[in-house]
């Protein structure tokens, strides 16, 4: 999995992640998004456009980034959520507690 | 003609001539020469070698006349004289070349006789001797491991005087030559020795040697040609052999090393070659049945096999044997048992005969090299389903008769082949149904290890093939053979597995398989989902709903990196098992040797409680996608997971 991230403000940061966001890869996840976070980050954005797969480690890792974010009193954002990572929400019911927006321009724009 | 009855008949002859006698002075002795009489020197080829002189004073006699006389008689003498003792001379060194020759030669044909540098020194200390007319020769490695080889010190130099002699002449690091019994007090006490020559070997792959001649005080045993002492002729000579024989000892050892991994590697070759072309290449078709096997070689080499064939009975031969032993006797006899056994049933099918008639003919062959063999065979007629078999010390096969679903073990029925003459066997028949399975193994499976030294068992056996009850043999085959390596994965393979399967004929219906067994490595996951994928994405319902294949993937993917984190631990180990999907289901059998899981499928539901604790998701994924989940302990420590997936709804 390749991790990108776009900064739009010194508080707004877009993480953009391409491949398979499991138990291989999601400690890249926890690291990046600790690190964006503690370097200013409360408006958090993780572009998952280009994830085709996401096991329940890739889950932990975001829900780490939650924790994390929440710890700072800042938010945290899925945006462009595929079939896959959709069902594996879903079915641990994480689709209820995290915000989920159709896209990172809407995700960017709404507060 | 020895010299000086040449010089008396030239001075008897000259006294007649010169009517004065004469006198032969050699060149040694100058202070013998009178110059006030006439003489003349004697030379040859430009070597003087004495003089002749004339003793008496003849009165009235012409000096110059005389003289010339003399200078002309004196060339007589030399030219005889000389050329004489010039070949005597050239003898003496054509005697030393000679015996150098011959040695060297005798040397070459040792070497090429033998390889063994112990059995080249043998030959060597007993052509050094004999060439150097000592009395006593040795060849020894100071402080290696070689033991030192010596004639003629029996009785006259002890173990440790040999020793420390050996060491000595090994620490001047050049050739010793001593020649008065005084000088050889440094090399040996008590003035043993009378004369000594000796020179060190070096070898440039072997260590250091010493080669040395001798000869003992007061000795009566002749000293053959030489002088009395050694002289610089056989330095050279003795040093010019050390020179070949370091040669040799090198070509000797490198020869020695060399052929012995070339010999190692030509037995491996041919013993792998003969196991290769006993396996049938084909295995017969028959009528509602199937038969599968395979056999897994310890090493290079095993010493199982396996033969299906049909008899010109229309019977069905089945036999699954083992020879104890490995290497080339072992291979060579087990090709000679299947010749045997299948001439045995060209005209027979009687197990027990078969066996009988095996062991008469190939007792004799088997004792003598102290091998056996166990076998199980059995002659199957499809015609009738009738089977019969008879078991030769080998290990049970496992009949599992589908109609009452018993587990049948047939036992031996007499002793291995090759270990009596007369063989006492009998057999057992039976009617084997259409849906009932044959398992004939080796004991390289049955008597697999696992690191805590258990045996994979007769049990374990039967439990695995409970687990994959109607599947193809083929699939069952390499089920078994996964299992078995999962059971015993850190171990090193101790014997050969050998597996025959025969089972019912599978309709080429809805049913797909797929076996698989990876490392349970992380890295590894890839790869079983390529397997998995590879088998799913054919099926007929993934064309038009891609949901349930993700989530049986996912559910795949969980219960895997679960099993890896927790059961294993990151340890070593593999992840086996089997997918098989129909029109009704998709199954997913895992088999690990990790830990028992101690987790409960059944409590998952109420995750809201605590949803923010990063984990514990991954079990509530499988039984949320999927529709049964299981996991059992087996008897053989392994744990069986299955997952099933309806697809009908």
């Amino acid at each position: 999995m390749d991790l990108s991230f776009d900064k739009v403000s010194d508080s707004q940061t877009v993480l953009h992640l391409d491949g398979r966001l499991d138990i291989e890869t999601a400690a890249k996840l926890k690291a990046m998004s600790r690190k964006l976070i503690d370097d200013g980050t409360r408006d958090l954005i993780i572009d998952m456009q280009g994830v085709s797969f996401v096991d329940s480690s890739g889950l932990s890792a975001v829900v780490s980034a939650l924790k994390y974010i929440r710890e700072h009193e800042g938010k945290l954002k899925l945006a462009s959520v595929g079939d896959q990572p959709r069902t594996a929400l879903s079915l641990t019911l994480l689709d209820r507690i995290l915000d989920i927006y159709p896209s990172v321009d809407e995700a960017t724009l709404l507060n | 003609m020895r010299d000086h009855e040449l010089i008396t008949d030239f001075l008897v002859s000259g006294r007649e001539l010169f009517d004065s006698a004469l006198s032969f002075v050699p060149l040694e002795t100058p202070e013998a020469l009178d110059l006030e009489m006439p003489h003349t020197k004697l030379v040859f080829e430009g070597e003087e070698f004495g003089w002749l002189v004339l003793t008496e004073e003849v009165a009235g006699r012409d000096p110059y006349k005389t003289s010339a006389r003399l200078r002309w008689y004196g060339q007589v003498l030399s030219k005889a004289l000389g050329g004489h003792l010039l070949a005597e001379r050239l003898g003496d060194e054509l005697m030393i070349s000679w015996n150098e020759l011959r040695f060297m030669y005798s040397v070459t044909q040792k070497v090429a006789q033998t390889t063994e540098l112990e059995a080249i020194f043998e030959s060597l200390v007993e052509l050094l001797r004999d060439t150097f007319g000592a009395e006593a020769a040795l060849i020894a490695q100071p402080g290696g491991n070689m033991k030192t080889i010596s004639i003629g010190t029996e009785g006259k130099l002890s173990d440790l005087r040999v020793t420390r002699m050996v060491n000595r002449i090994a620490l001047e690091n050049q050739t010793v030559l001593v020649n008065t019994p005084e000088d050889s007090l440094d090399f040996v006490p008590d003035g043993l020795l009378d004369s000594m020559l000796a020179v060190n070997i070096e070898s440039q792959v072997a260590r250091p040697c010493v080669i040395a001649v001798f000869t003992y005080v007061n000795s009566k045993t002749k000293k053959g040609k030489r002088a009395d002492s050694f002289g610089s002729t056989h330095r050279l000579t003795l040093e010019a052999i050390s020179e070949l024989m370091g040669a040799l000892i090198d070509n000797a050892e490198l020869h020695r090393r060399e052929t012995r991994s070339m010999r190692i590697q030509a037995q491996i070759d041919i013993a792998a070659a003969i196991q290769k072309s006993l396996l049938p290449a084909k295995l017969p078709e028959i009528e509602g049945y199937e038969i599968s096997a395979g056999t897994k070689p310890a090493g290079q080499v095993g010493g199982d096999f396996y033969d299906v064939f049909e008899m010109p009975s229309g019977h069905i031969g089945l036999i699954v044997a083992d020879v104890a032993g490995k290497g080339v006797p072992a291979a060579m006899l087990t090709s000679s048992l299947r010749i045997v056994l299948r001439s045995q049933m060209e005209h027979n099918y009687s197990p027990a005969n078969i066996l009988l008639d095996a062991n008469r003919v190939l007792y004799p062959d088997m004792s003598r090299v102290d091998l056996f063999a166990t076998v199980f065979l059995a002659v199957f007629y499809p015609e009738t389903g009738q089977i019969t078999w008879a078991n030769a010390g080998h290990s049970p096969a496992l009949w599992y008769r589908a109609n009452t679903g018993e587990e049948r073990w047939l036992m031996g029925t007499s002793l291995p082949l090759g270990i009596y003459d007369d063989l006492k066997t009998d057999y057992h028949a039976g009617h084997f149904g259409g849906r009932d399975l044959l398992c004939i193994y080796s004991d390289g499976l049955s008597e697999a290890e696992n690191a805590d030294g258990r045996f994979f068992g007769k049990a374990g056996l039967a439990e695995t093939l409970r687990i994959v009850p109607n599947t193809p043999v083929d699939v069952t085959k390499q089920f078994l053979l996964d299992v078995v390596n999962t059971f015993s994965a850190e171990q090193r393979m101790g014997d050969d597995q050998t597996l025959l399967l025969m089972g019912p004929q599978r309709k080429q219906g809805t049913k797909k398989y797929q076996n698989f067994s990876v490392q349970a490595e992380i890295s590894q996951l890839s790869e079983l989902r390529r397997l998995f994928l590879g088998l799913v994405a054919s099926h007929e319902k993934a064309l038009t709903n891609t949901t349930w294949y993700m989530e049986a993937e996912l559910a795949l993917q969980e219960l895997a990196s679960n099993i890896i984190e927790h059961a294993y631990a990151y340890q070593p180990g593999l992840l086996t098992g089997l997918f098989t999907i129909s029109a009704e289901a998709l199954t997913i059998d895992l088999i690990d040797a990790g830990n028992k899981f101690v987790g409960n499928l059944g409590n998952l539901e109420s995750l809201e409680d605590n949803l923010l604790t990063e984990g514990g998701f991954g079990l509530h994924i499988i039984t949320k996608t999927m529709d049964a989940c299981n996991v059992e302990r087996l008897a053989s420590g392994l744990n069986h997971w299955q997952l099933r997936k309806n697809l009908n709804s």
